[in-house]
Order: C-alpha cells, then sequence, then structure tokens
C-alpha cells in the first residue's frame, strides 16, 4: 500500500506492505532507528512515538495506520544538535544507565507534559507504567521531570511548540546539515541577510555566504539558550561549535509567508 | 539602544573589526538622529519620525508593537535605566534598507556591550531587535 505521513516535519511517500509494523517502517525503511525494538508486544514502551501528538507505542501499530498523520520520533524531539529542556534535565539529573528505554521515556514524559504541565510524583510514576527500564533507574527519571519543568519555566516556552519554532528548530536542522538548497529555500527570493561581515540580499549571494563554511558540522549550532517569539519575527541566542572553539551568537529574523525576509546575526 | 541625558557617541572603529564606519552616510545620520531625539527624551517625537505605525522593538525582556506602545515602553525603560552612556560604536554596517550596530556602553551597573539591528521600510523602522550581555557579566 502506498502511504503519505510526514516524520518530524518532513513529507513521506512509501509503499509499505500491510504488515509491516509502524516501528519497523519508520526504522528499516526510513532509517530512524532512535525508536528502539524492545519486546515487540506492546509492553516496554521503547518504541513510543508522537503520533498526531499523542505518545503511542509503534509496535502496537501497523506502518498503515500512520497514512496522513504526522509522526515525531526521538530524532525530532529537538533539533539536530540541540536537546529540549527534557533532554537536558535527563542528562543533568543522570536519569540514563544503559539508555535502551530513554527514547520512549523521552517521548513519553513529552506527552506527559503537555497534558500534564505541572505532574506530581505520583502522576509521573503512574504515567510511566508503560515505560520499562531494566536497569530500574527510575527514581532519577522522576526528577529529571521535575528539573525540566523548572528549565521549560526558564525559557517560557515547551513542546507542543508554535509553528514558528518548528521553522526555527527545522532551520537550525538544515544548517547543522549540509543541504545547502534547502538552506536556500528558507529563504525569500530578495532576503537580507545582515551581519557584521557585509549585508547579503537574494537568494545567490546568501548561497554564497553559507557556501563559505558557516554551515554543517564544522559550524554547528549545538544549543539555543534563549528563543524568542512575536509577531513574524524571532530572536535567539545559540552556542555555536566552530573550528576555533564555542562562539556565542545572537540571530534576529522576520518571517513573513513561511520564508525569511530578514535575518541579522552577531557573535556575543 | 536606550540613552539618557549626557549620552555621548564615539564612533571609534573595533581594530579587529573589517569593517570601515563611515559617518556621513544616510543610516548614520538616522542613527544620531535617533540618538539626539532619546537624549532629548522626545519619545513622541523619536516614535512617530523613526518608527512606522506597525512597528516592532523585540528583546529579551520586552515585545512591543505600534506607536502607542512603543511610547510608553521609551519612557518606562529609559526612567528604569538610570542612564545609559554610549562610550564607543564598535561595529557598525549598513545596506539599503538595514543597519546595525554594537556598541560598548556604561550604566548603573556597569560597563557593557549592546547590539542593535534595525530593517526599515520607506526610511523608517519596521523591525528593531536589541540585545545585551547581562550586565552581571560585565560588571567591573
Amino acid at each position: 500500500m502506498r502511504i503519505s505521513f510526514t516524520v518530524n516535519q518532513q513529507p513521506h511517500t512509501v509503499e509499505v506492505e500491510p504488515r509491516v509494523l509502524l516501528v519497523d517502517l519508520l526504522r528499516d525503511h526510513i532509517n530512524l532507528t532512535g525508536t528502539k525494538v524492545g519486546c515487540d508486544s506492546g509492553q516496554c514502551g521503547s518504541c513510543v512515538i508522537l503520533k498526531d501528538g499523542i505518545s503511542v507505542k509503534s509496535c502496537a501499530l501497523l506502518g498503515v495506520q500512520a497514512d496522513g498523520a504526522a509522526i515525531t520520533t526521538i530524532e525530532g524531539i529537538s533539533p539536530a544538535g540541540t536537546m529540549n529542556p527534557l533532554q537536558v534535565a535527563f542528562q543533568a539529573a543522570h536519569a540514563v544507565q544503559c539508555g535502551f528505554c530513554t527514547p520512549g521515556m523521552i517521548i513519553s514524559l513529552t506527552d506527559l507534559l503537555v497534558t500534564i504541565p505541572h505532574p506530581t510524583e505520583h502522576q509521573i510514576r503512574a504515567w510511566l507504567a508503560g515505560n520499562l527500564c531494566r536497569c530500574t533507574g527510575y527514581e532519577n527519571v522522576v526528577r529529571a521531570v521535575n528539573a525540566a519543568q523548572q528549565i521549560a519555566a526558564s525559557e517560557a516556552h515547551f513542546l507542543p511548540m508554535s509553528a514558528m519554532r518548528h521553522f526555527y528548530d527545522s532551520y537550525v536542522g538544515v544548517l547543522n546539515g549540509s543541504d545547502l538548497t534547502a538552506l536556500v529555500e528558507r529563504y525569500s527570493p530578495d532576503a537580507v541577510l545582515t551581519t557584521f561581515e557585509g549585508i547579503v540580499t537574494g537568494h545567490e549571494a546568501i548561497r554564497s555566504y553559507f557556501e563559505d563554511g558557516r554551515m554543517g558540522a564544522e559550524n554547528a549550532i549545538i544549543a539555543t539558550e534563549k528563543f524568542i517569539e512575536f509577531g513574524d519575527s524571532i530572536y535567539t541566542e545559540s552556542s555555536v561549535r566552530t573550528a576555533h572553539g564555542l562562539a556565542h551568537t545572537y540571530h534576529a529574523f522576520v518571517v513573513q509567508d513561511g520564508l525569511i525576509t530578514h535575518q541579522f546575526a552577531g557573535v556575543k | 539602544m536606550i540613552v539618557a541625558p549626557g549620552t555621548s557617541v564615539a564612533l571609534t572603529p573595533d581594530p579587529n573589526s573589517k569593517i570601515k564606519i563611515v559617518i556621513t552616510t544616510p543610516m548614520q545620520h538616522f542613527y544620531e538622529e535617533h540618538v539626539t531625539l532619546l537624549d532629548a527624551r522626545d519619545f513622541e517625537g523619536l516614535v512617530r519620525t523613526h518608527y512606522q505605525p506597525d512597528a516592532q522593538v523585540m528583546s529579551n525582556d520586552y515585545q512591543v508593537r505600534g506607536h502607542d506602545e512603543l511610547i510608553r515602553h521609551f519612557a518606562k525603560y529609559t526612567g528604569l535605566m538610570a542612564y545609559l552612556q554610549v562610550i564607543s560604536t564598535d561595529k557598525w554596517v549598513e545596506g539599503d534598507s538595514t543597519f546595525a550596530f554594537e556598541a560598548t556602553a556604561r550604566t548603573q551597573w556597569g560597563v557593557g556591550r549592546v547590539h542593535d539591528a534595525f530593517w526599515l521600510r520607506d526610511g523608517l523602522i519596521v523591525r528593531h531587535f536589541t540585545g545585551a550581555i547581562p550586565a552581571t557579566r560585565f560588571l567591573r
């Protein structure tokens, strides 16, 4: 059967046999192996993904049941190279031991914090009844959820992300990758990019600007510490890994009709 | 950028910057007029002659839109910040419709860096982004 759906905001149309499980479709056909297969029988929760924003066990669904759906896997829960507040909290609270259950835990708890923004410890533990940790590291997971709420509050936003946040995260993902064409397509044809190295206008000039070693793994945004949106505008402060070490940068964007019309960038 | 009476604007180029600062460009004149109006605390004049009716000013701390909000914002924010003296404009870049600068400034909390970026439509600001390194990081 031919089905169409989005995975981490990217559209996919695939031919899939009706018997194929969603988890296998994601792992084997779309090569997103962050989603784990543990029990393969709907018990352990290692394969949890978001389907239309709701956490589900992807080994308990057929791939064809994803037709028309918006799927989010652990790879898409935050832009490439960055972590959302829950992931930061997992790291800080040492909530990861062998790590096999972690993708499912993160996805499940993302749904929890959207459904119950300030859960009690009892609610956290009850929610995690469907996620088994063979290392039995539940205590630190509960601590991480509490810490994540504080981190999220300090940044004044949390999932589900706004359209502007989605746009920004997608932009960062493309910037951190090496798809120059996809990056340039984020800009309007007459976009203006203003930096202290100069001002460039239009697709060709912007392409040349980024071709000159300003994208990809060697120049990646590894964390966005501040993200503020207002109307059609975004202001961010980010840490960027460069060949010369870590740099702290600020960016301002004007985004109209889904395209960047103006961007300002500087180094703190 | 907010300034108060007694402000001086020194267009000192950063020796490490590749940007050559030209003092007499139209954007530079616009910027100096901007500072002069702030210096005079003429917020009404500043907003109505320098900002489009739908202009936005955005920073970490505040986001305001439209003339009336901007006038109230400039009056309130300048009042909160006892003074801000621009010591030097360290980086400057301008084009047909945008300009941006980084400056070193002194406030009641110490000396630090501020950065501002502007997009102009028909000669008036339509989007203004501003930020600073937190005061606690530059107390001296």
